[in-house]
Order: structure tokens, then C-alpha cells, then sequence
């Protein structure tokens, strides 16, 4: 009952996002406002977790939506409009990081977000594990491990595991597979997993 | 399944999104492996630690951003595509010949603005032309203002020597026929005057000059007159009594030394024989006559 009235809610969303389209392309830009906010956070935050950068996301962000508006007519409908908003927000973010973003994926990207109790990468043995493994300092290290894996292997996991889409959703936003999501959301996850391995241990 | 089997399975175990049999196979196993729970408990911890990071808010100051960005964009994202869909042909072309004509203005413009521009060589018969033209224009007609003779006389031998270059003539004429036809006339005209020129020279002057050995100056000047008159010319002009400017048809030329004979003798005469024959009797002739006792 639960997952059907989830469901139910969710085509509710789809249903209003396509009718806000539909107003936007009527030369309605009000309704394009209304997109914005019900969309706006969800990207930032995709962005904030691929690049590591809140500044730098925020930028991603604004050209993503402006891309979105421009590239509103060829909107099909055919997916959901977030899924459609992903897919731009994921690509932009790749071309951003194979070019401006290089250094950003080996400077600021890897160095996770700027936060003065990020801890460093490899722990003090005096310190305790439990201090280690302070719910805030650990967010530093999961954003920071997250830069190291390669921006294939880091969008699967932040659409399933920070932003929740079902894998048919990360499938349509990165125009693969199914069993691909499957496999490299196995490997990232594994790949994290050992990282964090230090941190992750008690 | 050996342990590395189940740890590749343990991501979609999790969400149990393995089969029916596998599941069956890493709960058997799982209990029996304190390794594979341990890995199993450390994903889990992973996927957890992922699922805990928090969001970041949306800075008003970001929606505000996106909002102006989009408005900017708007307008003309949604003018291109009204223009482009819906813009009638009556609308869009009186528009292009606008923008034609406004970018013949500014060619126009600038090549007012820019003197080199004018500078630029032209075809030299255009600069001939007007000379040439005017100069026939008036030796056909009649003269009436004397202190232009002189002028008239050089105009005439460039005139003439433009003439020459026949090739250059005919190549303007078959560029420019109509907005010079005026002009054409003119050269026709002129060109049949070259013909009453004697044919031995290339130059000729429409201006004869003319020395009389006469006894009486004085007197000679009125009969002079009587004599070009009675002819069909005119004396235009005396001075001091001794030179005498005047105007006959060219064909009574031979007609005008025969009479003068009579009041004395013509001197110096260049090309005396040919002059006194001229083989078109059309057009008009000045003369300078000098009266020397």
C-alpha cells in the first residue's frame, strides 16, 4: 500500500511537472519559476556531492537550469522531468569536469569540501576510533572518497544512495543499462567501502 | 558460493535486488562466514554513511540568479522561436530589404566618409569626356565671348588628342552609351570636323592665323569686316588696328584670301595651299589676322 501510494504520488509530481512544462513552452515563465523550485535542490545537491564544491556547484547549477529552459521544446516527455533535468545536470557535469573540472577533480574535487575538522586521509593512531568516526568529521571523509572514484562510478552513487533514484531513473538520467547501473553501483560501493574501510571499523 | 561469489552479490543484497536463489545461497552461507558478515555489516555501514550526508540548502540568492538568467534567456529563446515558426514571409521580407537597404546606405556612407575611396582610379575616358563634349559643343556653335578663344584653342587640341586614341573611345562608348549619348552627339560632331581638317596634319586648329602686308591698316580693319560679313562671318574683334579676330564659314575660306588679296598681300601663310582647300564645307573657322605695313 505504502510503495503504491509512493507511486501514486510520484506520477502526481510527473503529472505536475509536464503540465508546468507545457505552461512554460506557452510562453508561461512563472511556471518555469515553479520548476525551479521544485527541482532546484535536488540538483545542487547532485552537483555539490560530483564536485566537491559548493561554489562550483552552484555555478553547474545555474547553467544547468539556464540549458534546461533553452533546451525546454525538446522535452518528450517520454521520462519523468527530473530524470530529464539528470541527464543535462549529469552531462554538463562531465564535460565541466573533463575540462575546468580537472583540476578541480584532483584539487578541490578530491580534497572533498572546504571544512576545517575534515579529518586527514590517513588517521592518527592516538586518536580513538570512536572520535574518528564523529558523524561530521565522517561526512568530510565519505565527500572526499567520493572525489576519488571516477565521475562514472560517483553519479551512480549519488543518485541511488544520496538521492534516492530507483534504478530504472539512474538508467534513463545516464542513458545506460539497467545491469549497468547494477555493476558499477556494485564496484563504486565496494570501492568506498574499502576506503572508508578505517573510518568504517570499530 | 565461495566468499568472494558473495561479496560480489552483497551490494544487491542489500536492496534485495538479487535472485531468489542467490538470496538463498549468501543466507546460508552468510551465518557460517563471520568474513563475508563483516564485509557484509561494513557495506551497509557505507551505504548507510551515504544515505546520512546532508543537503545542502539552495542560497535564495542561487534562485534569484537562475531566475534572472532565465529571464534574459527567455525573452529570446521565445522571441527566436516566434520568429522562426510564426513569422509570416509579408512580415520577414519587407524586414531583409530593410537590412539590405540599410547596409547600401552604409556602404554608401563610408564611401562618402572615406576619401581615399573617391581617389580610387577611374576609367580614364570619363575624364576626358566632359572636355571633350563641351569643347565640341562650343567650336561648333557660335562664339560670342572672345577671352575665352585662347582657352577655347588648347581645349580643342587636347580635345583632339584624346581623340586619338580611338580604342580607349569605342570601349567607353560601348560601356556608357545612354547616360553619355549627349556627350556621343557631340563627338560625332567633332569627329566630322576632324575630317574638314586638312588631312596631312593630325592637329587642327580651328584658329587660322593669317598675316596681311597691307598699306593701310587702319582702313583695311572696316573693309575687313565688310569682306567676312558679306562671307557669312563676323569681326569679332580689333586691336590697335592691327589685329583683327574673326569668325567665317569654313568653306568660304578660299573665298576670304582671294578678297583680302585684294587689299594686300598675305605673308607667312603655313600651309597656305591646303588651308584654302578645305574638303568639308561645314563648321566655322576663327581667324587671327595680322596687319603688318
Amino acid at each position: 500500500m505504502a510503495a503504491r501510494s509512493f507511486h501514486g504520488m510520484m506520477v502526481e509530481t510527473q503529472d505536475r511537472d509536464h503540465e508546468l512544462v507545457d505552461r512554460v513552452l506557452a510562453g508561461d515563465r512563472e511556471a518555469f519559476a515553479h520548476l525551479l523550485r521544485r527541482h532546484q535542490r535536488t540538483v545542487l545537491n547532485f552537483m555539490y556531492r560530483m564536485v566537491g564544491e559548493r561554489g562550483a556547484a552552484e555555478d553547474l547549477t545555474q547553467e544547468v537550469f539556464l540549458k534546461a529552459y533553452v533546451s525546454l521544446p525538446r522535452f518528450r516527455k517520454e521520462a519523468t522531468f527530473s530524470t530529464w533535468l539528470f541527464r543535462i545536470a549529469h552531462n554538463h557535469c562531465l564535460n565541466a569536469l573533463k575540462g575546468r573540472g580537472r583540476e578541480m577533480s584532483e584539487s578541490a574535487l578530491a580534497k572533498g569540501p572546504s571544512n576545517p575538522n575534515r579529518v586527514a586521509s590517513v588517521p592518527d593512531p592516538s586518536i580513538s576510533a570512536s572520535e574518528r568516526l564523529e558523524q561530521r568529521e565522517l561526512r568530510g571523509v565519505i565527500q572526499e572518497k567520493l572525489g576519488e572514484l571516477t565521475p562514472d562510478h560517483r553519479a551512480v552513487v549519488v543518485l541511488r544512495d544520496i538521492q534516492g533514484l530507483s534504478y530504472d531513473e539512474i538508467a534513463s538520467a545516464l542513458d545506460i543499462e539497467g545491469g549497468t547501473v547494477r555493476s558499477r553501483l556494485h564496484r563504486a560501493r565496494m570501492e568506498l567501502k574499502e576506503k572508508l574501510r578505517t573510518y568504517l571499523e570499530t | 558460493m565461495r566468499c568472494e561469489e558473495i561479496q560480489g552479490h552483497l551490494s544487491a543484497y542489500l536492496e534485495d535486488e538479487v535472485e531468489p536463489g542467490e538470496r538463498r545461497e549468501i543466507e546460508e552461507h552468510l551465518p557460517e562466514c563471520a568474513r563475508c558478515r563483516h564485509e557484509l555489516e561494513l557495506l551497509r555501514r557505507t551505504v548507510s554513511a551515504l544515505t546520512s550526508l546532508e543537503e545542502i540548502e539552495v542560497p535564495p540568492r542561487l534562485t534569484a540568479s537562475i531566475q534572472a538568467g532565465v529571464e534574459a534567456q527567455g525573452s529570446s529563446w521565445w522571441r527566436n522561436l516566434t520568429s522562426r515558426l510564426f513569422f509570416p514571409l509579408h512580415i520577414k521580407l519587407p524586414l531583409e530589404a530593410m537590412a539590405l537597404i540599410l547596409v547600401a546606405l552604409g556602404a554608401v556612407y563610408i564611401y562618402r566618409s572615406t576619401p581615399e575611396m573617391g581617389q580610387a582610379p577611374r576609367p580614364p575616358a570619363v575624364t576626358e569626356r566632359a572636355p571633350r563634349g563641351r569643347g565640341a559643343a562650343q567650336i561648333a556653335g557660335t562664339r560670342q565671348d572672345l577671352d575665352k578663344t585662347t582657352a577655347l584653342k588648347q581645349s580643342a587640341v587636347k580635345t583632339e588628342a584624346s581623340l586619338d586614341d580611338q580604342a580607349e573611345r569605342e570601349a567607353f562608348e560601348e560601356a556608357e552609351p545612354k547616360a553619355l549619348k549627349e556627350r556621343d552627339v557631340g563627338l560625332r560632331r567633332f569627329g566630322v570636323m576632324r575630317k574638314e581638317a586638312p588631312s596631312s596634319s593630325n592637329v587642327a586648329p580651328p584658329v587660322r592665323e593669317l598675316t596681311l602686308k597691307i598699306e593701310n591698316p587702319s582702313q583695311a580693319a572696316s573693309r575687313i569686316a565688310e569682306i567676312a560679313a558679306t562671307l557669312g562671318g563676323k569681326l569679332l574683334e580689333v586691336r590697335d588696328n592691327q589685329q583683327l579676330i574673326l569668325t567665317i564659314p569654313a568653306q568660304e575660306y578660299p573665298k576670304f584670301l582671294t578678297a583680302v588679296r585684294e587689299l594686300g598681300v598675305p605673308v607667312d601663310v603655313p600651309g597656305e595651299a591646303k588651308e584654302a582647300k578645305p574638303s568639308t564645307p561645314q563648321g566655322t573657322l576663327m581667324l587671327h589676322l595680322r596687319l603688318v605695313r
